[in-house]
């Protein structure tokens, strides 16, 4: 090996090394002239011989109708194949590319390591470490650089090679070493940190063992809003709650703290930090303006979450559908290589896995084996009706669900009503009851729709569900705005965020109730007298739906309500541990698969739309309804964003720069420009991404050609050997010997790397190029 | 005391009792692939290269190699038809009948096999599995 790299570096010969496509060209010549005797040296090349292209495609295709010709060469005798195909410089070229990819990588540092999987050394022979340290040997500096813990040797080899190649360094470098290796611990000891940190690590581990990564997906999603909850919370309490609790201007009211306060809202609550109102218009201790406080963390949360919801998006985004791309394409890898889940620990879970995998590829093969029966027009017909007609109902109850709270929000009859508590509970309940009932009914069509795939349906389900969630938000927050109750109420923010904050308890109780009955109380009725029942399953994508609506609520409330992200945090925190009780004690998996990872980038994209619906309600608010007169930060103004300006104006004096600046910024022509330029880069990535993937296909097709090419050669090549084997007996004797053996007396044979070498060296490199551009050439006018 | 420790090996028989692995159908192979010497009896060493594997943190090629390593049965560093077909075995648990399982594994060949030898070598198999989300998420053990 190493000789024929040495040899390989010295004679610049690339082509054939890179690309087995060349390199089989040149052995056609052989394989047609069929005379082994004619490998050795001064055998002229040139002579004759050179097979045009255009046969290339018709012996491929000849050759492919009878099924595979390598199944004939490989039954006529396995070992003899296996021999043959070892040395074709293709096997070679893999050897190589990893030695290669390898040597490369010691040098370079590790920037270049994730693009090739050559880095990647799987040990052939057996014993890598010691290759390792030959060629430390040779080059004692390659280890200074080369990261060995990038390889997939054991452990206990690791261990070897550095206690081997420890050395001595320079003083300079012996300082440098030592503070990246004090850096590497302390990253190292922050890591350690975090992961205790960590919540509920066992009972993640716990639910992954019985269910699979399914409903795991549901429990992280759930940590994940727990944890992107918190910055805001932080934010919140260090800027607005803690100075406005310094205040010494506080006026607390003398109600008494009753209890149904924690679920209206409203009383004691009232005058607290929690809603809106109670926040000062004045400056703190002389220096800090609550107005600008408020109205500054409001903007810092949502750029805060904005950035993080968008860099999870795209991460999720570029695994699932850009590198993964394509991916679909491989039904049946993807089944066989990644249908286990290696977290299941439950035997029951176990059992179940396989019979789901069982499942899914025997449904599989019967709608292939079937064949699809085409439908009949009068079919065709038929389910477009029947379609059109549920998306008509489906809209229609959407609709209908908009009126009622409209009505509701409107209607006099309810501000009539004496009492309080129930004036203030129809709306929350109204609203999370429909949110409750509706998707389940919006499933129960989603099955007599009879969707060809399951996905379809899940999609087609979960769209109509949120476009459900948000008309009812929309009609809220429209009803919030427009004017009634900015009249109706002293203090309409107040108003308005204990309204959300009834939303998410009433939410929040619902949950804790359908936990309950649908699922504790089923499993007793399943247990005890209904034995027709079955265990109920865990819903993966209402719940997360759920969960998606609640941060919705959260994102809408934290303006009127500072401390609603407290009360999000809490319920999620109840939320987890109530889920995962049920979800053990009640539950059972599912056999249904649920491709994980491709469900996650579609929430987050619900996370994300609704993320910015809810955004931009608060910006609107924010910028054109009056804040009430009596009560909050912004009294004295005409709009919230009036403050702003205000600002901008007084620069006057003092920083004029600064307010040239912002008003070029915020001229129209500066916005027009930035929009137009970001259009023209869009437009740019696009055709640069439209390149690529044509490139991606031709090279693809390229490919498959050349395979065909090497099976055919590999035939060939087969019948030249077998004539050959008769012959010389004397060297048939070393096929006998162990495969090691073998390669040494057989490295002169076709298809050896002495072989290669030969013909290498017999063709002169201007022929070469001469070929290969006329090969290309042709095959250029081929694919036209 | 430390080179004591390094030679004690736990023999298979325990390792595959282990809640982690006791239900996994290839716990043989991951046994045998992390034990130094192919018996699947490990030092801690070897028990220490498993969690790191399998643990989140780690790389999707390194994570990619080991699959690579699991599924590949007869340990010739190709995935031949009859690794897949034990593959398949181990996976439905006897569920399919033969002709169904050597229909599964000419598909898989079909879709995977680049250069159409008629087995899997690393680089087509790393080719497929760095494309898939799937795997990260499944190849993967809470210890």
């Amino acid at each position: 090996m190493d000789q024929y790299r040495q040899q390989n570096g010295r004679e610049h010969f690339p082509l054939g090394t890179v690309n087995p496509g060349y390199q089989e060209e040149e052995l056609r010549y052989y394989s047609d002239v069929n005379s082994p005797a004619g490998l050795y040296p001064g055998y002229n090349v040139n002579s004759s011989a050179h097979i045009p292209l255009d046969r290339r495609g018709s012996d491929a295709s000849s050759y492919h109708s009878d099924t595979g010709p390598r199944h004939r060469w490989a039954a006529q005798e396995t070992r003899d194949a296996s021999i043959l195909l070892d040395k074709l410089p293709s096997r070679q070229l893999e050897r190589l590319a990893s030695d290669v990819a390898q040597k490369s990588s010691f040098r370079q540092k590790s920037k270049k390591r994730k693009s090739l999987h050559g880095t990647i050394h799987i040990p052939r022979g057996k014993d890598v470490s010691k290759e390792l340290m030959d060629q430390y040997e040779e080059d004692p500096n390659i280890m200074d650089e080369f990261d060995i813990k990038d390889t997939t040797l054991p452990l206990s080899s690791k261990m070897r090679i550095r206690s081997i190649t420890k050395k001595r360094p320079g003083r300079l470098k012996s300082l440098k070493y030592s503070c990246g290796i004090a850096w590497m611990h302390f990253r190292q000891k922050m890591s350690d940190f975090a992961f205790y940190l960590q919540l509920w690590k066992g009972h993640m581990k716990k639910i992954e063992g019985h269910f699979g990564t399914g409903v795991l997906s549901y429990f992280l999603f759930l940590q994940w809003i727990f944890y992107i909850n918190i910055p805001v919370f932080i934010v919140t309490f260090g800027f607005v709650i803690v100075p406005q609790l310094l205040d010494s201007s506080n006026i607390y009211s003398n109600k008494t703290f009753t209890g149904k306060e924690l679920l209206l809202g409203t009383g004691w609550f009232n005058d607290t930090i929690m809603f809106y109102g109670f926040y000062t218009n004045g400056t703190i201790s002389k220096t800090y303006e609550m107005q600008f406080a408020y109205l500054l963390t409001c903007g810092a949360y949502y750029i805060m979450c904005i950035i993080i919801i968008a860099l999870s998006i795209s991460r999720s985004y570029k695994t699932n559908y850009i590198e993964g791309s394509g991916a679909y394409d491989f039904y049946y890898v993807t089944r066989v290589f990644c249908g286990w889940d290696y977290g299941i620990m439950a035997v029951d879970a176990a059992k179940l896995k396989h019979k789901g995998i069982w499942n899914e590829l025997k449904e599989y093969l019967s709608g292939i084996q079937k064949e699809k029966k085409q439908a009949t027009c009068k079919e065709k017909c038929k389910w477009i009706f029947f379609r059109a007609a549920t998306n008509l109902f489906v809209l229609g109850s959407i609709g209908g669900c908009g009126y009622l709270i409209y009505f509701l929000s409107t209607d006099k009859r309810i501000a009539d009503v004496t009492q309080e508590e129930l004036k203030d509970m129809v709306m929350p309940l109204c609203v999370s009851g429909i949110i409750l009932i509706l998707p389940l009914i919006f499933s129960f069509i989603g099955q007599l729709e009879k969707y060809e795939k399951p996905k379809t349906e899940l999609y087609v389900g979960m769209v109509r569900t949120m476009l459900l969630k948000a008309t009812v938000l929309a009609v809220l927050v429209s009803s919030w705005y427009r004017g009634d109750i900015t009249n109706m109420h002293p203090c309409w923010e107040t108003y308005v965020g204990q309204e959300i904050y009834r939303l998410v308890i009433v939410d929040f109780i619902f949950t804790l109730l359908v936990t309950f009955f649908i699922e504790f109380i089923r499993r007793l009725f399943k247990e005890h007298c209904c034995k027709f029942l079955n265990y109920p399953e865990f819903d993966i994508g209402r719940n997360t739906l759920n969960l998606i609506y609640s941060q919705a609520l959260c994102w809408l409330g934290t303006y009127f309500c500072p401390i609603l992200s407290l009360v999000v945090i809490i319920k999620l925190f109840i939320i987890f541990y109530v889920k995962r009780v049920s979800v053990i004690l009640n539950c059972k998996p599912s056999l249904r698969p649920w491709r994980a990872a491709r469900a996650h980038t579609i929430f987050m994209g619900f996370l994300f739309v609704f993320f910015l619906l809810s955004a931009a309600a608060v910006a609107c608010g924010i910028i054109f309804i009056p804040p009430s007169r009596q009560c909050g930060p912004f009294r004295n103004k005409n709009k919230p964003y009036q403050i702003v300006t205000d600002f901008v104006n007084n620069l006057n004096h003092d920083l004029t720069w600064l307010q040239v600046i912002i008003n070029i910024i915020s001229s129209p022509g500066f916005i027009a420009g930035a929009l137009v330029i970001l259009c023209v880069l869009t437009y740019y990535m696009r055709i640069v991404m439209v390149g690529h993937k044509e490139m991606v296909t031709l090279l693809q097709q390229q490919l498959a050609m050349e395979g065909k090419d090497k099976a055919y050669l590999l035939k060939m090549l087969q019948e030249a050997s077998s004539k050959h084997k008769d012959k010389p007996k004397l060297l048939d004797r070393g096929r006998q010997l162990s495969p090691g053996a073998v390669s040494t007396i057989e490295s002169s044979r076709p298809g050896g790397r002495q072989f290669i070498k030969q013909v290498a060296d017999s063709i002169s490199i201007e022929k070469l190029a001469e070929d290969n551009a006329h090969s290309r050439a042709r095959r250029k006018r081929d694919r036209d | 005391m430390k080179s004591g420790t390094k030679n004690v090996k736990v023999p298979y028989s325990t390792i595959e009792k282990m809640v982690e692995l006791k239900e996994n159908p290839f716990c043989k192979n991951i046994c045998e692939v992390f034990s130094e010497d192919g018996s699947g009896d490990m030092t801690f060493d070897d028990f220490l290269d498993m969690c790191s594997v399998f643990s989140e943190a780690a790389p999707r090629d390194i994570k990619a190699a080991y699959a690579f390593k699991i599924y590949d049965f007869d340990h010739d560093n190709y995935l031949s038809k009859s690794d897949l077909e034990r593959t398949l075995t181990s996976l439905t648990g006897d569920g399919l009948i033969r002709d169904e399982i050597t229909f599964v594994v000419s598909k898989v060949l079909e879709e995977a096999d680049l250069d159409d030898d008629g087995m899997l070598s690393y680089i087509e198999f790393e080719h497929v599995i760095s494309r898939s989300p799937d795997f990260i998420s499944t190849f993967h053990i809470r210890f």
